[in-house]
């Protein structure tokens, strides 16, 4: 009789992780697109290339990375579910075993997040801006594949997972800005625009998007000069992004742990 | 040993296990059956902490499972019915997988490729393996537990016959050895004369005990548990 020390255990799942996702599609769905869209800082149109390799790679993290690490995280979720009934019978509590999965998703998005800069760094030559970009890129990756582990962990069925990821997706894309374009003139976020500008830091993909573009390239903002949380948020882009992130990873870590947790009959 | 005190379980309004007493002992094969829908999966799953009791205890070599789950664990081996596995890893990489979590070493695996007649596919993915194999590599898993209480849904189903005589020989051997062996099946006639006791569940009671030399004479004889329906293997 043994019980496994959780080192083991979350040795043990994320060396299956690796292994698992060797033979994954979306795996290499989301490597080709990085590589792609990497290549794509190369060709750009001139309009495009004269913003630099940032500019692109944030459209590209948007509209196509976010979306393949969340498919890839959901189906590393979803190929476990029909071992699940043996596993949940070994002594492994549930948190060592996400947090191994979580790990694998991780150790796989972050360090491929760098296909993204790599043409334009060979190219251009290595800039601290594209370091920044890529580990940005990286985080953002490494989240919205975390997201896709909770989010199978919760919705078994395969359909219903695909269409929440998507829905979940575009909610993150687009809703917290069609949100807040929808109150912009209320009374109230007029007298209170801390209220209004705390829903963008919280989302990953805005956080992602201001960082890039106010405080990696400087654009021309009068927010700048704003005062109160805007202008705190402006000039500590990084630390704040680093910290919403991070706190999406925790998030996303515990809703998988406690997903994985229920039983098939709860 | 397995001693189970007044469990009980509903799923909706429809109670499938009611106040069930049952005590599993060491040394021994013994044979759960019982019609379809009489609670054998349900009591199993309970068991082995799949599924929570409304009411009352499974206790596992005195370890309650609800309430220490990891350590009940530990001391239990449990096959599902139809076993499936991640479609992307190979047998050896699962096998690998359950060894470490067991704390055994690359020979137990390749002993329980050995035992199980899985080593000629250790490359194959679990996906391209079929029903007879890949409930050949869940016993292999199944066998890699160091542990003295061994638990099987349905063990015999996608095996041919000269796998389940082996099952049931190594079942046989493991519960000579001291182990407590506790199967749930509809092939009952299969094991006679394999096993040492044989326990009836009806609506989700203990309703009867048959004579384990025999079962071929008592299934036939027994029409409320033992007819056979869709899903029981025809005779």
């Amino acid at each position: 009789m043994s019980i496994p020390a959780a080192s083991t255990v979350v040795a043990a799942t994320l060396q299956r992780e690796w292994l698992s996702q060797r033979l994954n599609r979306f795996f290499y769905w989301h490597v080709g697109l990085l590589v792609i869209c990497g290549l794509s800082t190369l060709i750009a149109p001139p309009e495009a290339a004269a913003r630099g390799a940032a500019w692109w790679i944030l459209q590209v993290v948007l509209f196509a990375i976010s979306m393949s690490s969340l498919l890839l995280g959901l189906s590393s979720s979803h190929a476990e579910l029909d071992e699940m009934s043996l596993l949940q019978t070994h002594p492994v509590s549930n948190r060592s075993w996400t947090t191994g999965k979580a790990l694998g998703l991780l150790l796989i998005t972050f360090p491929t997040a760098l296909l993204l800069v790599l043409p334009a760094a060979l190219s251009q030559g290595p800039a601290w801006l594209l370091v920044g970009v890529a580990a940005a890129a990286g985080g953002v990756s490494g989240v919205f594949s975390l997201l896709g582990l909770a989010l199978g962990a919760w919705i078994r069925d395969p359909v219903r997972g695909l269409i929440s990821a998507v829905a979940l997706w575009l909610g993150l894309l687009v809703g917290t800005d069609l949100l807040l374009l929808l109150t912009a003139g209320s009374e109230f976020v007029q007298s209170h625009p801390r209220v209004w500008v705390l829903p963008l830091m919280l989302n990953p993909l805005d956080a992602f998007r201001i960082t890039v573009l106010f405080t990696v390239e400087h654009a021309a903002f009068t927010g700048l000069q704003a005062g109160g949380l805007t202008e705190w948020w402006l000039h500590h882009g990084g630390v704040w992004l680093t910290s919403c992130l991070a706190a999406w990873a925790i998030l996303a870590w515990l809703i998988a742990t406690a997903g994985t947790a229920r039983r098939p009959d709860a | 040993m397995i001693v189970a005190e007044n469990v009980s379980k509903r799923f909706g309004t429809r109670s499938v296990l009611e106040h069930l007493d049952l005590q599993i002992s060491p040394g021994a094969v013994t044979l759960l059956v019982g019609a379809n829908g009489a609670g054998k999966t349900t009591f199993l799953r309970i068991a082995v902490g799949l599924a929570r009791p409304d009411e009352g205890t499974v206790r596992i070599r005195e370890v309650d499972v609800s309430r220490n789950f990891v350590e009940a664990a530990a001391r239990f081996s449990f096959l599902p019915q139809a076993p499936r596995f991640n479609p992307r890893l190979t047998s050896r990489q699962i096998l690998a997988f359950y060894a470490r979590l067991r704390g055994r070493t690359l020979d137990a695996v390749e002993e329980a490729e050995d035992l199980w007649g899985v080593g000629d596919h250790r490359d194959v993915t679990s996906a391209r393996l079929s029903g007879g194999l890949r409930q050949r590599l869940a016993l292999a898993v199944f066998s890699l537990a160091p542990v003295s209480v061994l638990v099987l849904d349905e063990p015999g189903l996608s095996l041919d016959p000269e796998w389940r005589e082996r099952l049931q020989q190594y079942l046989s051997q493991r519960a000579k050895e001291g182990a407590t062996v506790l199967v749930a099946t509809h092939l009952l006639g299969e094991w006679e004369g394999r096993v040492d006791r044989c326990v009836v569940l009806e609506r989700g009671r203990v309703s009867a005990e048959l004579s384990p030399d025999r079962l071929r004479a008592e299934f036939s004889r027994e029409p409320h548990w033992a007819s056979p329906s869709e899903d029981v293997p025809s005779r």
